[in-house]
C-alpha cells in the first residue's frame, strides 16, 4: 500500500480505537493490529502528530506503582474521522468507476 | 536483552532527538505493559522493532531545524565553556583549515572535470580545424597535406574515445560530491561527542 495512504488511514485507526475509549499505547497496537498492520515504532510517530494536530491530548494515571499514559480523542479528532469516511465514500464511487472501466476494457 | 539494558541503549542512540525522553518513558510502558500481559521480559523487548529502526522512524518524522535546533542548543558544561574559549586559537584554525581542504578538494575536482571536457572539446574542434586545412596544403605540398589529415584523423579519434570516460568521470565526480556533502551533513546529525 501506498506510504502515504497507510500513514492517512493509520491515524484514522488510532483515532477510531480511542473513540470507544481513552487508551494507551500497547492497547492500541492490540486493538488496530487486527486490521492494519501497526508496530511500536510506527504508533509513536502518528501520536506525536496527532497531539501536535490537536487531534488527540494525554493523561497520566497511575497504574501498578507505575505511571500509563492515556490517550483521549478531542473534538478535532472526530471531525477528522467524518472527514476521513466522507472521503472515502468518494473514494468508493471512484473506484465502482474505474472497476466497471476495467470489466468493460475486459470484454 | 533486559528492559533496562534496551532503554540505556536507545537511550544513547536518541540523545540528539529533542523530546527523545518522551520516546524512552513510551517504550518502558509498552515493555511493562507486554510483561504484564505474560510476555517474559527478554521476549518483550525483542520483540520489539530495533533501535536503529525506531532511531530512524523518529529522525524521519523530525523537521531538520528541530534536530539542528536540538544539537546546538544542548547545555554546555563550563569547562568545556573555559575549553572552547582556551582553545579559540587552535580549533578556529583547524577548523578554517578543513574548510579550505575541502573546498579545494571540490575545487580541484571541477577544475579536473572540466580539464577533461575541454581536453575533449579541443581535441574535436582542433581535429576539424586541420582537416579542412589539409585540403588546402593538398594543393602545394602533397606529403604535408596527408599528413594532416592523418593527425586529424587521429584527433578526431582521440577526442571520440575520450568522450565517455569524460562523461564518467563527470557524472562519477558529481556523485563523489553528493556523497561528500551529505556525509559532512550527517557530521551534524549523527550522535557524538560534543566539543
Amino acid at each position: 500500500m501506498d506510504i502515504q495512504l497507510k500513514r492517512g488511514i493509520l491515524e484514522v485507526c488510532v483515532l477510531s480505537a480511542l473513540q470507544k475509549e481513552d487508551s494507551y499505547g500497547y492497547q492500541i497496537i492490540k486493538d488496530v493490529s487486527p486490521y492494519v498492520e501497526i508496530s511500536e515504532s510506527t504508533l509513536y510517530p502518528i501520536l506525536k502528530r496527532l497531539e501536535a494536530s490537536e487531534c488527540v491530548t494525554f493523561y497520566s494515571v497511575e497504574y501498578n506503582s507505575r505511571l500509563r499514559k492515556y490517550y483521549k480523542i478531542t473534538e478535532k479528532g472526530e471531525e477528522k474521522i467524518s472527514e476521513f469516511l466522507s472521503d472515502f465514500k468518494e473514494m468508493m464511487a471512484i473506484y465502482q468507476f474505474i472497476k466497471e472501466d476495467t470489466s468493460h476494457d475486459e470484454i | 536483552m533486559t528492559k533496562s539494558e534496551f532503554l540505556g541503549l536507545l537511550e544513547n542512540e536518541l540523545k540528539d532527538i529533542p523530546d527523545y525522553e518522551r520516546a524512552i518513558d513510551y517504550y518502558r510502558e509498552i515493555i511493562e505493559d507486554r510483561m504484564e500481559d505474560g510476555t517474559a521480559e527478554e521476549d518483550a523487548v525483542a520483540g520489539l522493532d530495533s533501535i536503529d529502526t525506531i532511531r530512524n522512524r523518529l529522525i524521519g518524522e523530525t523537521p531538520l531545524p528541530a534536530l539542528i535546533n536540538a544539537k546546538v542548543s544542548k547545555p554546555i558544561s563550563s569547562l568545556n565553556v573555559v575549553l572552547l574559549i582556551v582553545g579559540f586559537p587552535v580549533w578556529f584554525s583547524l577548523l578554517i583549515a578543513a574548510g579550505a581542504v575541502v573546498f579545494a578538494l571540490f575545487v580541484t575536482t571541477a577544475a579536473l572535470v572540466f580539464s577533461f571536457f575541454l581536453l575533449v572539446f579541443t581535441l574535436a574542434i582542433g581535429g576539424v580545424a586541420v582537416f579542412i586545412a589539409a585540403f588546402f596544403h593538398l594543393g602545394t605540398n602533397v606529403p604535408y597535406g596527408v599528413l594532416n589529415i592523418g593527425a586529424s584523423m587521429m584527433m578526431i579519434g582521440g577526442s571520440i574515445l575520450l568522450i565517455n570516460p569524460a562523461l564518467r568521470f563527470g557524472q562519477k565526480s558529481i556523485e563523489g560530491a553528493k556523497w561528500s556533502l551529505e556525509k559532512i551533513k550527517s557530521l551534524f546529525i549523527r550522535k557524538g561527542g560534543n566539543p
